[in-house]
Formats: structure tokens, sequence, C-alpha cells
């Protein structure tokens, strides 16, 4: 937080955004963005990549609220467009509590959801 | 009324799909749409005057411009004959028990969506639809990359959702930056891009290079730019070849045009010069690491896949050079990349086909007799690696050449550099091909293999493209040059 900070603040001297709350809302935003990323490539568990996911996705949207005043059909649009991801993410990640290595043993759960789910 | 018109056809194909119950029904509900998309693309392109603002109620969402119809054009033809390929290709899949019939539903209505998408992303006036719609290609590819039954589909299916949609939230970022900018220079924020583009000389230098750099980082993950390629081999090598053709052909081509997009705004700031310093060493980057791949690589589909993250380097190379005529050749070369990369992904197809390898998608392909079981997929992969490492009489090289001679211009070392990186990338191709396809039984010998009957349909779009490539090199000076022309000039180059 504090890197981005300075680095924002270079990056901005001289703007007139750099006293505006635009400025802190950019730093808390791509702070929690910066650690929502670093959780979702260092774990293991696809389930737990998805809340780093969605921690990253609540720093654009507070980034998003903090700066600017967005249209509203753009915002609803982004958060839709998150859930059907999130959705399928969880979907492909069926077995919960399952590393990516040890669901591979657990697929044929996966193929019987899909055929009661597909079947005409 | 034009977008209407694709999202009518959108939802009849669809709904076509859902009442379907064989696979022929459903493939021909794909086939039409593909061709009903082409045909309106080619009357837009022909008898309407663009760019066209009001699309939908004149809300300023949607547009036509000469970049986006172009992008279009390339999407549809590519999706048209993948249609037509994936014919006998699920066919066969289904016959090999790879790909259940429950599934065809989802991949047909899946298919049909992701063009719908793609093209209303190339529509999209306001970044941060286009940004939307690029994420929604994201989620739908995926989907079809993850529809085989195989665990590393899943697998490669979960790596390219994660990281290509990590960096497109960083991408958003980079649109609220941009937004922030055009209220502070404007008043009233906006992110259309036909007001930003009007505007962009007073935006400040500095905010412009943090939202460039966040949006680079968001689209250079979706077109499979160095620290990001991660995905691309794994996805491209393990989805069924005609999604491949179309992840390669059309799905990079949407974060290239994004790169493209919001660098036309960064060229009339101040920031241009950082920037393409940017671009440039990520270009090289790219072309470094997949010419470095590909020497040792010794699956085909993961080796086409590695020449094509080594094609979005060319690309970005182009484009850092920003003068109009190497944009004009980093256009052409989107096309005919997109062209050659289709006809190499279906004769890929055909000979995984024939030597069952996707089983085992990291293993070495064990190709054996290729001449005499499958002549015309051999040919099209000799003929196709000479195109896409651009040999003369094809499209590739001309665009190769010429983006090379503008990169001389700027330096010498470079220009050096990123040949020596193309040849390498060149003899790793040519080694492999010559390496898989020289492996002959010995007369006499049996041979365990039974011959795959390849069905027209899978031939018929080889045979195109390649000619598609060959012809267009020569036809396209015909208005073609006038028209990309008229891309540079809109995307205010000149």
């Amino acid at each position: 937080m504090l890197a981005i900070y300075i680095a924002l603040s270079n990056v901005l001297a001289g703007t007139p955004a750099k006293e505006s709350l635009f400025f802190f809302g950019a730093v808390i935003g791509l702070s929690l963005v910066l650690m929502g990323m670093m959780v979702t490539f260092s774990r293991k568990k696809a389930i737990t990549k998805v809340l780093g996911y969605l921690s990253m996705e609540n720093g654009v949207l507070l980034f998003g609220l903090f700066a600017t005043e967005l249209p509203f059909i753009i915002e609803f649009l982004i958060v839709i467009d998150l859930i059907i991801l999130v959705i399928l993410t969880t979907i492909l990640t069926i077995g919960i509590d399952s590393t990516l290595e040890e669901y591979h043993n657990r697929l044929h759960r996966f193929y019987l959801w899909e055929e009661q789910e597909e079947s005409p | 009324m034009i977008l209407l018109a694709y999202a009518l056809c959108a939802a009849i194909a669809i709904a076509c799909i859902a009442i379907s119950h064989t696979h022929r029904q459903m493939n021909a509900a794909a086939i039409g749409f593909g061709a009903a998309c082409a045909v309106i693309t080619g009357y837009i392109l022909l008898f309407v005057q663009v760019p066209v603002g009001t699309l939908i109620v004149g809300n300023g969402y949607f547009f036509v411009d000469h970049l986006g119809l172009f992008e279009v054009a390339v999407a549809t033809a590519v999706f048209l004959l993948a249609a037509i390929y994936a014919q006998g290709y699920v066919k066969n899949l289904i016959s090999s028990h790879e790909l259940e019939t429950g599934s065809l539903k989802l991949f047909y209505g899946a298919w049909c969506l992701l063009e719908l998408v793609i093209v209303l992303a190339f529509y999209s006036d306001n970044l941060a639809l286009f940004w939307i719609f690029a994420e929604m290609t994201t989620i739908i590819s995926a989907m079809l990359v993850a529809i085989l039954s195989a665990k590393e589909n899943i697998d490669a299916a979960l790596k390219y959702i994660f990281v290509a949609s990590v960096s497109m939230l960083i991408a958003f970022a980079g649109l609220i930056f941009l937004f922030e900018i055009a209220r502070s220079a404007t008043g009233t924020g906006t992110l259309n891009w036909t007001i930003l583009i009007q505007q962009a000389p007073a935006f400040p230098a500095g905010m412009m290079i943090a939202a460039f750099v966040l949006v680079f980082v968001g689209f250079a993950a979706k077109s499979g730019i160095f620290p990001f390629h991660t995905w691309l081999p794994e996805a491209h090598a393990k989805a069924p070849s005609a999604v491949s053709a179309v992840l390669s052909g059309v799905l990079l081509n949407v974060g290239i045009y994004g790169i493209i997009r919001v660098f036309a705004i960064v060229h009339r700031t101040a920031a241009v010069a950082t920037a393409s310093l940017l671009v440039l060493f990520f270009g090289i980057c790219t072309i470094g690491i997949a010419a470095i791949s590909m020497l040792p690589e010794k699956n085909l589909k993961k080796l086409i896949a590695f020449s094509s993250i080594e094609n979005m380097g060319i690309c970005l190379v182009g484009l850092a050079v920003a003068t109009p005529l190497a944009l004009f050749w980093v256009l052409f070369h989107v096309m005919a990349h997109a062209f050659t990369k289709a006809s190499l992904f279906f004769s890929a197809g055909i000979l995984h086909r024939q030597y069952k390898s996707h089983l085992s998608a990291d293993a070495p392909d064990e190709i054996r007799d290729v001449f005499r079981f499958q002549p015309l997929a051999a040919w099209g992969l000799i003929i196709g690696g000479l195109a896409i490492i651009g040999m003369p009489p094809f499209a590739v090289f001309f665009s190769k050449f010429f983006i090379l001679v503008s990169l001389g211009s700027l330096s010498l070392w470079v220009l050096v550099l990123v040949l020596a990186l193309l040849f390498m990338a060149a003899a790793a191709l040519g080694y492999f091909v010559i390496r898989s396809f020289s492996r002959v039984t010995p007369e006499g010998e049996p041979v365990d293999l039974e011959p795959y009957h390849t069905p027209l349909t899978m031939k018929a779009p080889i045979v195109i493209l390649l000619a598609a490539v060959l012809v267009l090199a020569f036809l396209f000076p015909m208005g073609g040059t006038a028209y990309l022309d008229r891309i540079v000039a809109e995307l205010m180059f000149v």
C-alpha cells in the first residue's frame, strides 16, 4: 500500500488529481487489487483463488466508487459479468475442498453432474 | 438496426440449437449463423457509409467504424470456416467418446454466443462496454475449452479464466483512470472512444501513462503477451481444434484491438515516448520467449500456439514504431495471421484425429507415415508453416517485412535482434515438421494405424484459407489498401 502510495504520488505529481479524493481511491483500490492478485496466484486450492479474485473485484469497484460516477448501466453490466464468471469458476471447481491436484480424482463427479444437467 | 440484425440471427440460431436433437441440425444452425453474420458484415462493408454513430437509438454505446468493421470481417470469416470444419471434427469427437452427446447443445450454444459477443465487442464505442464484452469472450471461450471430457481441459480452462480475468480487472482500473482523465480535461467524464480521441491532446501525460500501463496489462493477457502468455499454449493445445482456430484467429485479435484503440489515444498525448518503449520492450520479450519455447517443443498444437504468441509480439513491435506505415502493416498482419493460423490449426486437428495424440496434450506427438495417411493435412501444415514464418508469396511475408523495415528505421540493433528471434522460431517450426514428417515405417512392416477418412467439410476450409492467404497478397491492393489507409486516418496516426 505504501509502495503504491509512493508510486502513484510520483506518477500523479503535478496533475490536478493529486489532491482529490480520486488519489486516495486509487491508492486503496489498487492496493486491494494487488493483494487480491497475490492471494489468487499464491493459493493452490481453486476456491481460494476465487476468493482472491473476488477481493480484486472489490478493489476495482471501490476504486470506481471513489473516483468517479460511472454510468449506472456500465457498473450493472460489470457486476453481472463478474457473477457469471464466479459461477462458472465454481462449477468448474466443483469439489470444493480439493486442490487442483486432488480434484482430478474427483472429476467423475463432475461428469455425473453434467449428464444430469444436459440430458434432454 | 445492424446490431439488432446480428442479435436476432444469434437468437434464432440458439433457439434452433435448443430445439434440435441431432448433431447435424445443431451444426447446420451454427453454420447458418456464421453465414448470416458474414452476409451482414459484407453488406455493411459494401453498402453502408461508415462510420455509423447511431446503431441503437443514438446513445453512443455502439458504433461502426472502419477498424471495428475490419476486425469483424476477419472474425466472421474465421468463424464461418471453423463452423464448417467443426461438422466433421465434432462428429469424430463424439464417435471416439471424447465429447459427450449431452454437451453438444452447450457447445454450439456457446459457439453462437461467442460469435455474437465478439461482434458486439468490436462494434462498441464505449471502452467500458468493450471491456465487458471482452471479459465475456473469456468466459464463453473458457467454457468451450473445458467442454471435452478430459481433466487437462478443465485445468487449462481454469488457468485461462484466472490469468485472463485477473488481468482484465487491472485493465478496468486503467479504464477508471482514463475516465478520470477525461473528466478533469473536459468536464464530463466519458469513456466514448470517439470523444476521447478528439480530446486526447489535452490529457496530462503522467495520468495517461498510468492508465495506459494498467490497460495494457489487461489486454496483453487477453492476447498472450509475454508475462501473461502462460495460459495460451495450454488452452490452445487442449481445446478442440475448431475452437483453437477461433481462439487464435479471433480472440487474440480482441486483445490487440483493445491495445490499438488505447494506444491511438496515447499517441496523441505527450506520453507516447514512454508508452512506445514499453510496448516495444514487451513485444520483443514476447517474440523472444515464444521463439525459445518453440525450439524444444514436441507437441504440434502447442508449437502452433507459441507461434501465435510470436505473431502477437510482432504486432506489438509494429505498433510501438507508431508510424502510419507500421500501423497499416500491423492491421494487415492481424488479418493475415488470423487466416494462416486458423488453417494451421485445422490441419493439426486432422493429424490429431488421425494419431489420437490429444489424449496426452503434453506428450510428444507420434506422427508417422503422414503422407500416406493424411496427405492433405501434411501439405496444409507445410504450406501453412511456410506462410506463417513469412515466406515470400504469402500475405504474412509482406506484413512482417514492412514491420521490420519500419523497425529498422528506428534502430538497427533492435531489428537484428528481432530478426534473429524470428529466424529461431522459423527454424523451430521447420525442425519439427521435417523431423515428424520424415518418420516412415519401412516397406513390408505392419502398420497398426487405421487411416482416418477426412470428410470434405474438414478439408475445404484448409484449402480455402490457404488460397485466401496466397491470393490476399495480390488482390489486396484493389480497394483493401485504401480501406486500411482510412483506418489509419481514423486512428489519427497521420
